[in-house]
């Protein structure tokens, strides 16, 4: 069942006078118990997308789409404070930064405690639903793979190590209980080991709690080991989506060919002094997008028809945006 | 904690014996005789200053006579009156303090309330209106401001009194120095015309010099919060969906408050200067214009000890200031004077 | 019709440039601009268009009100005070030498400060603690407190009150210099310059210098808006300049005596401080934000 549907969703901003598309056209559908992947380079509106679902875009924006809905329920439509219920029950956010993202004259348990949604907590007397906060932090700091839950929870945040916080913003997303998971890029920065224990994590979180959850990075090696499905955003636009296994075996873009080629791969018959595989020129500013398909000016298989924008196609739930895509015949 | 605190007693120590050593030695920067300097007159009997005046003693001997008169409360005699200088600057304390102390208080009750408004709504009307404000009033000469103040309200409209503390008609037996305690704990009669005739006498002057401090207060809150509201962790605890009077509540006003404390004790300063610059003009009874008349009459033995008294009073709350921010807020550097 | 240049141009204005637009996007900021420009014109040119010297007598002209009241004569715009000295003249002279003097003192105070705060920071030990915590002991003592000090040492004077004035408004930019050098010291461009073989001086004049200059603008127009206060106070309390120098704080102590028939004398010389200071500072927070929000706009 789907519970996050986008189509068509377009972001606009006003820049000395003009009106230049941030997002363009985006889709993006997540069903239940699924993992999906958000993949682009920096600067292709990855966190502009995630901003959108929470609904923390600063005013200025113009959002339109065909449909943004969480369960069939129109996020543009909704009154600030359904949005929020939904962001506190539903809906879990988590950044890039984990130090950044706590207050830094609270202690983490204070901050714990107060992320608790009412309901679950039990007991009439103050003294019994502290209690009973505490307990239910506990279990989930235990949960996430926090070894000494007694030393950390009293500390500040900047007296703790970075997978820590970490871990403690994911446990913090936890325990209201959400069905999805939003995930910012939450290993930027991490050396391997905490990736590895992070990225586990959330595959076991997945497997166990029903937890859905919409993974942004761009860090491939890390999410095509655990990703259900991936779509592939370049500057603004959806250049593909579809299964995880389906993309990998034959990828149908040019450029999520490159991406997965870009990933080096140690292998032993890697010749010594050998290029790495990567696409020429970088991705074009918002004020100067090249007419047609945005990738033009870099695809090294750009002809006479791609000053026309690729209309979005679709295989066996396998959609792309291209005039000439790999490993089918041309239309 | 220990450590701070130990530390803070230790820089407060070292401050105060500087500042002992500078009001010693300005006896000798002074013109005149330095052993008249320290003393007033050149005859004393009291025992430190039979030591300080006997001609064998040399200049560390003398200091640490004169540490001992500061302790025992022999300051010394002024130039102009003759009298010890210690009951005249204890009965004139209390005034300038009381006049300080009222300015704070109404300058941190309306300023930082009001600076927490303009901050949560950074850049709208409301935030205009009191930025625009808040510079012209902290543009106005505090003098001027006294003037215009005495020559508006007292002169023309003849709403307010323009000078002293209480009418003379009214008698109060000193009981702590500050005049509204005074008032409320004597028993004579017409104690509430006393009481309002006191407050009458207040308005002006605590007006003068909260207005400069409250649009201080009010811009460094009104930046502390708007610099709060821009930082990630308010950010995403909006995201997570925490009602709005929580982030408030728990995050928001802490984490502005914490670095508007230093700034506070900044200001301590100003306010000082502010406070005797308005004792001269509306004639108050306080250390303030007791200082200022003396440096017209050349009283140096008056000029080193109020200064001394001054500073010593300035440094002790500025210090505890530092030490209770440094204490209460879990992300000050700990760096201070002595990092390596 | 076609246009040769496919690409639109893009303005990539200099620093000083952006912070120049981002400045005049405030309007408040650009009429105190304006203001304060006139206030300049009229303390280096009003001298010299004025036909009185702010110190002759006019014994007929004794306490006449501005122009555009009823006994006022145009001969005396501004009105006269009780020693029947033209207003206006002395109000140009006043905003002369309150001005300048502010700049002066706040220039010797920026370049010690700048000095003892560039070694205190670049220095490390028991050297730079110790210079702190005497600066420190001077921060915290009242302005009037240290001008009352020098008075009793060295007398009274417009120069006694300008070096009481620096000396307390040198410890803020020690403070000022000191943090921003330590911080920018530990920063990686910094490191660059002393691997590529830069000794200290080199990397303070080259690479900490040109990013401190804006810093050190905007600190410097706000400290003139208050060592126009001080100085000015100084003069009301007749510990600075004295009665027979032009200052704007010495007619308004001399206005005193005759504030009831003749308000004008010290209404008009506050007025002038006021408006001073207010332009200042204005000028002074604009810069502020102009400088904060270049970036991002």
């Amino acid at each position: 069942m789907i519970i996050l549907d986008i189509k068509n969703l377009t972001l606009e901003i006003e820049s000395n006078g003009v009106l230049i598309k941030a997002l363009d056209k985006v889709s993006l559908t997540i069903q239940e118990n699924e993992i999906r992947a958000l993949v682009g380079e920096s600067g292709s509106g990855k966190s502009l997308i995630v901003r959108a679902i929470s609904g923390a875009l600063p005013p200025q924006w113009i959002v339109t789409a065909d449909r943004l809905t969480w369960r069939g329920q129109n996020l543009i439509k909704m009154t600030r404070a359904q949005r929020q219920a939904i962001m506190r029950r539903d809906i879990a956010v988590i950044f890039q930064d984990p130090m950044a993202a706590l207050d830094p004259s609270a202690k983490l348990k204070d901050q714990m405690l107060e992320s608790v949604p009412r309901e679950f907590i039990e007991g009439r007397y103050f003294w019994q639903r502290y209690a009973s906060r505490l307990s239910i932090c506990h279990k989930i700091l235990h949960k996430v793979g926090i070894q000494n839950v007694e030393g950390c929870i009293n500390k500040y945040p900047h007296e703790v190590s970075a997978d820590i916080c970490q871990k403690f913003m994911i446990a913090m997303a936890l325990v209201s209980q959400p069905t999805l998971l939003i995930a910012d890029d939450p290993t930027r920065g991490m050396e391997t080991n905490t990736k590895k224990q992070i990225l586990a994590l959330f595959t076991r979180l997945n497997k166990t709690r029903n937890l859905s959850i919409l993974f942004v990075s761009h860090d491939l090696l890390a999410i095509s080991a655990m990703a259900h499905s991936m779509t592939v955003l370049y500057c603004g636009q959806t250049v593909e989506s579809g299964k995880m296994k389906a993309m990998r075996r034959r990828p149908l873009h040019p450029y999520t060919k490159a991406l997965m080629d870009s990933a080096p791969s140690f292998s032993p018959d890697l010749k010594p002094k050998s290029m790495l595989v990567a696409l020429d020129g970088t991705i074009p500013t918002l004020q100067h997008l090249p007419i047609g398909c945005r990738l033009g000016p870099r695809c090294p298989r750009a002809a006479k028809e791609c000053v026309q924008m690729p209309t979005e196609r679709s295989i066996n739930q396998h959609t792309y945006r291209c005039h000439y895509p790999m490993h089918v015949e041309p239309v | 904690m220990i450590t701070t605190l130990i530390r803070y007693f230790n820089l407060t120590f070292l401050t105060l014996l500087i500042l002992v050593m500078l009001s010693f030695g300005l006896a000798y920067f002074f013109p005149g005789d330095p052993i008249i300097n320290l003393m007033g007159t050149n005859k004393l009997d009291s025992q430190p200053f039979l030591m300080l005046s006997s001609q064998q003693t040399n200049i560390f001997m003398q200091f640490w006579y004169y540490v001992q008169a500061l302790l025992a409360g022999e300051w010394g005699v002024s130039f102009a009156t003759g009298k010890p200088l210690y009951q005249d600057i204890m009965r004139l304390l209390p005034a300038t303090l009381e006049l300080s102390i009222y300015a704070v208080t109404i300058a941190l009750i309306l300023g930082i309330p009001l600076g927490f408004l303009a901050g949560m709504n950074y850049h709208k009307k409301i935030d205009n209106i009191f930025m625009s404000s808040s510079m012209i009033m902290y543009s106005f000469p505090v003098f001027w401001l006294a003037l215009l103040l005495i020559l508006l309200i007292s002169l023309q409209a003849q709403w307010l009194p323009m000078s002293g503390r209480l009418s003379l008609l009214f008698n109060v037996p000193h009981y702590s120095g500050f005049i509204l305690v005074d008032i409320l704990v004597s028993d004579i009669e017409n104690k509430r015309f006393a009481f309002n005739n006191a407050v009458q006498h207040l308005i002006l002057p605590t007006l003068s010099v909260s207005f400069i401090a409250f649009a201080v207060f009010l811009r460094a809150t009104r930046r502390s919060v708007a610099d709060v509201l821009e930082t990630q962790y308010i950010k995403s605890a909006q995201t997570r969906g925490l009602p709005g009077k929580t982030i408030f509540f728990r995050h928001v006003l802490r984490n502005a408050l914490l670095p508007v404390l230093p700034i506070l004790a900044v200001q301590i300063s100003t306010l000082v200067t502010n406070v005797m610059i308005v004792e001269t003009i509306f004639s108050w009874p306080g250390i303030g214009d007791w200082l200022i008349q003396a440096i017209y009459e050349r009283d140096y033995p008056a000029i080193r000890t109020g200064m001394l008294l001054v500073s010593v009073v300035v440094v002790i709350i500025t210090m505890s200031l530092e030490c209770i921010s440094q204490l209460i807020d879990p992300t000050r550097d700990r760096f201070a004077y002595a990092r390596r | 019709m076609l246009d040769a240049n496919l690409y639109e141009e893009e303005l990539h204005p200099t620093p000083l440039g952006a912070t120049w637009r981002e400045f005049k996007q405030r309007h408040v900021a650009v009429f105190g601009l304006v203001i304060l420009t006139i206030f300049i014109i009229v303390a280096i040119a009003g001298p010299l268009l004025s036909p009185y010297a702010p110190t002759t007598q006019h014994t007929n002209t004794l306490l006449i009100p501005p122009a555009w009241d009823d006994n006022g004569s145009i001969l005396h715009v501004l009105g006269t005070d009780a020693l029947g000295r033209d207003m206006l003249t002395r109000l140009f002279y006043g905003t002369q030498v309150t001005l300048f003097s502010s700049i002066v003192t706040v220039f010797i105070a920026l370049g010690l400060g700048v000095a003892m705060g560039v070694v205190a920071g670049m220095s490390k030990g028991l050297r730079s603690s110790f210079i702190n915590h005497v600066l420190d002991i001077l921060m915290l003592t009242p302005t009037l407190l240290i001008a009352i000090i020098i008075v009793a040492i060295l007398g009274t004077g417009l120069t006694n009150a300008m070096l009481a004035i620096g000396l307390a408004l040198v410890p803020r930019f020690v403070h000022l210099t000191r943090d921003f050098v330590r911080e920018e010291m530990n920063k990686d461009y910094i490191k660059t310059a002393r691997l590529d073989g830069a000794n200290l001086t080199q990397v303070f004049l080259f690479n900490i210098l040109p990013n401190m200059v804006e810093l050190l603008i905007v600190q410097g127009t706000l400290a003139i808006s208050v060592a126009i206060l001080d100085i000015s106070a100084l003069g009301f309390l007749n510990l600075g300049a004295q009665t027979l120098m032009p200052e704007l704080g010495v007619m308004i102590a001399e206005g005193l005596s005759t504030v009831y028939i003749a308000p004008w004398n010290i209404l008009l010389p506050g007025l002038t401080i006021f408006l001073m200071v207010l332009s200042i500072n204005i000028v002074g927070d604009g810069l502020r934000s102009a400088l904060r929000n270049r970036l991002t706009h």
